[in-house]
């Protein structure tokens, strides 16, 4: 499992690339993609961890409990996650109309 | 009652072929798109290949924002710190019409919507279908936010990702986890460098350009990945692919690119001064690669799916086509839609020509020609053996030792024993990746 102390130099460079990225976020009650992270408890891989593009799974220690803790706003609605959990832990949907990430390139 | 002749949803290459070859042959279109702008949420590697879209843009080729021209290609075989690359100039290429171009999406398909728009297609954006409306087992159109559209044909053209095909049941999968084996992630950068600075540096005039395919070496572990490298006009799209089945708890997707853009080749041909060109643009779309083996239901009572949602990408290992695909794959649909309005029969009989039109095309003549060819592109030993073996090959056989020369087949062959393929397995991957190729 991967351990807390990783943390900075695992997310850091990844979490600076999400500058260049345009955004329209959604209020929480609206996020697009829900993790129940009393699966991810028990899951033996945490597999959503290595595929997310854009690290918006991190696994790690809050008040002396390690946990799952997912951002959406930083998800580019790739749908990785939905592959890669097993476990039921993802409920995946698309943001509503024109919210989320917007490419200008593309 | 019926608000349109037919609902497309997703404003993609396939998506927007579909519409404007239906408004062209005169019926009434609405293309919905989540994006807003059409565009926006749209992404991929780079390279269009073909000419499809002359059937209904005629000029596309002169008037939509292409970046450049394939000239060149290259194929490579990246090993730890080194490459062998293949060198591929055809001149032909650069003359029209042109075997390849090189977009971005974002731009190509807000043209496209725009296209579509001047043909009489109702171009709705900023719209999320969230699913099929269904009565007596017949899809009558579709539902957003409770709002209900209603078309006698529905067009589903939703993406890779296609959460119409998912919800409705049409997948193989009744959950997109079954289906780790039959995706690959792309991850790309689009890195700023000056148009003076590509041309010089890749030999290219004016709208020329380099699309290059790597397999990657480099990666540690189990992970298989390709590498791309297109020149966009005044920036690279630099990008992997990575097997979703290959990854393990361990590995990182983004972490893929990065050893890819930090492998000794690419750095020197995507630097700006001392440092990397900067980041334009980071994002990543997934890519279905099981093609045959992964269609979903195509057609059914008034419905039709193309493109990346039917899994409608050509991929051998070296090269990845889709939107080719979709486009053909939409242009069939259209003309089904349309000889099914003349019908005024909407069920799955009359809808099932769309499954012939494909099958009489390159879009499924392909995907069946091809659809063992994972046991190709999935081979370990391409990702992990022949990349190391084919480059400590050729650098033995050119570096001076003050020794005396081997011939160059028992120099090959003596790298490739050494990096634990041997003669039979050589000649068995040969076979096998030979037949499928």
């Amino acid at each position: 499992m991967k351990k807390f102390t990783d943390m900075e130099e695992d997310t850091g460079p990844i979490k600076n690339k999400l500058g260049v990225l345009t955004y329209k976020t959604d209020s929480e009650d609206r996020a697009h993609i829900v993790v129940d992270g009393s699966i991810c408890d028990k899951c033996p891989h945490h597999l959503c961890i290595a595929g997310c593009p854009v690290r918006c799974f991190n696994f790690f220690e809050i008040d002396g409990r390690p946990q799952m803790v997912f951002q959406y706003e930083d998800c580019i609605e790739c749908g990785t996650c939905d592959i890669m959990c097993d476990q039921g832990a993802v409920s995946w949907s698309l943001p509503r109309g024109s919210f989320g990430v917007a490419y200008e390139e593309g | 009652m019926k608000d349109f002749d037919t609902i497309v949803v997703g404003a993609g290459v396939g998506g927007c072929a579909t519409a404007i070859k239906l408004a062209q042959l005169g019926k009434e279109v609405v293309l919905l798109e989540r994006g807003q702008p059409a565009g926006s949420k749209n992404l991929s590697g780079g390279v269009l290949w073909g000419n499809d879209l002359s059937e209904i843009l005629p000029n596309w080729q002169s008037e939509a924002p292409i970046e450049r021209i394939v000239l060149n290609k290259k194929v490579g075989f990246l090993s730890q710190d080194d490459a062998t690359v293949i060198d591929l100039h055809f001149e032909d290429w650069n003359k029209p019409p042109y075997n390849g171009s090189i977009v971005l999406r974002a731009k190509l398909d807000e043209w496209l919507a725009n296209q579509a728009k001047e043909n009489g297609v109702t171009v709705l954006d900023g719209i999320t279908v969230d699913r099929l409306l269904t009565q007596d087992g017949m899809v009558k159109g579709i539902e957003s936010q409770k709002d209900v559209l209603e078309a006698p044909i529905t067009v589903i053209m939703d993406g890779a990702n296609s959460r119409l095909t998912l919800e409705a049941g049409l997948r193989k999968e009744k959950k997109m986890s079954e289906a780790k084996s039959k995706y690959m992630l792309g991850l790309k950068d689009v890195l700023q460098l000056d148009k003076e600075k590509i041309e010089e540096r890749f030999a290219l005039g004016e709208k020329e350009g380099v699309a290059g395919e790597f397999v990657l070496g480099n990666i540690p572990g189990k992970v298989k990945a390709g590498g791309f490298l297109y020149t966009n006009h005044d920036s690279i799209s630099l990008g992997v692919v990575v097997h979703l089945d290959s990854l393990t708890p361990e590995d990182r997707t983004y972490k893929v690119l990065d050893l890819f853009k930090n492998h000794p080749y690419i750095k020197r041909l995507i630097r700006d001064g001392d440092s990397l060109a900067p980041l334009k643009e980071y994002g990543a779309k997934l890519i279905p690669e099981a093609g045959y083996n992964m269609m979903p239901q195509l057609y059914g009572d008034g419905f039709m799916v193309g493109g990346d949602a039917a899994g409608f990408v050509f991929s051998n290992g070296l090269v990845i086509q889709g939107m080719n695909y979709a486009i053909k794959s939409g242009l069939l649909a259209a003309e089904t839609a349309a000889n099914a309005i003349e019908r005024n029969d909407f069920s799955r009989n009359s809808l099932k020509g769309y499954q012939k039109l494909l099958e009489n095309s390159y879009v499924l003549k392909d995907l069946k020609n091809f659809k063992n060819v994972t046991r190709m592109t999935k081979n370990e030993n391409l990702f992990k053996k022949y990349p190391h073996a084919i480059n400590d090959g050729f650098k033995m056989a050119l570096t001076e030792t003050g020794q005396p020369k081997k011939k160059l087949y028992k120099t090959m062959l003596g790298a490739f024993k050494k990096r634990g393929v041997g003669m039979f397995t050589l000649m068995k991957d040969g076979l096998r990746g030979g037949r499928q190729l």
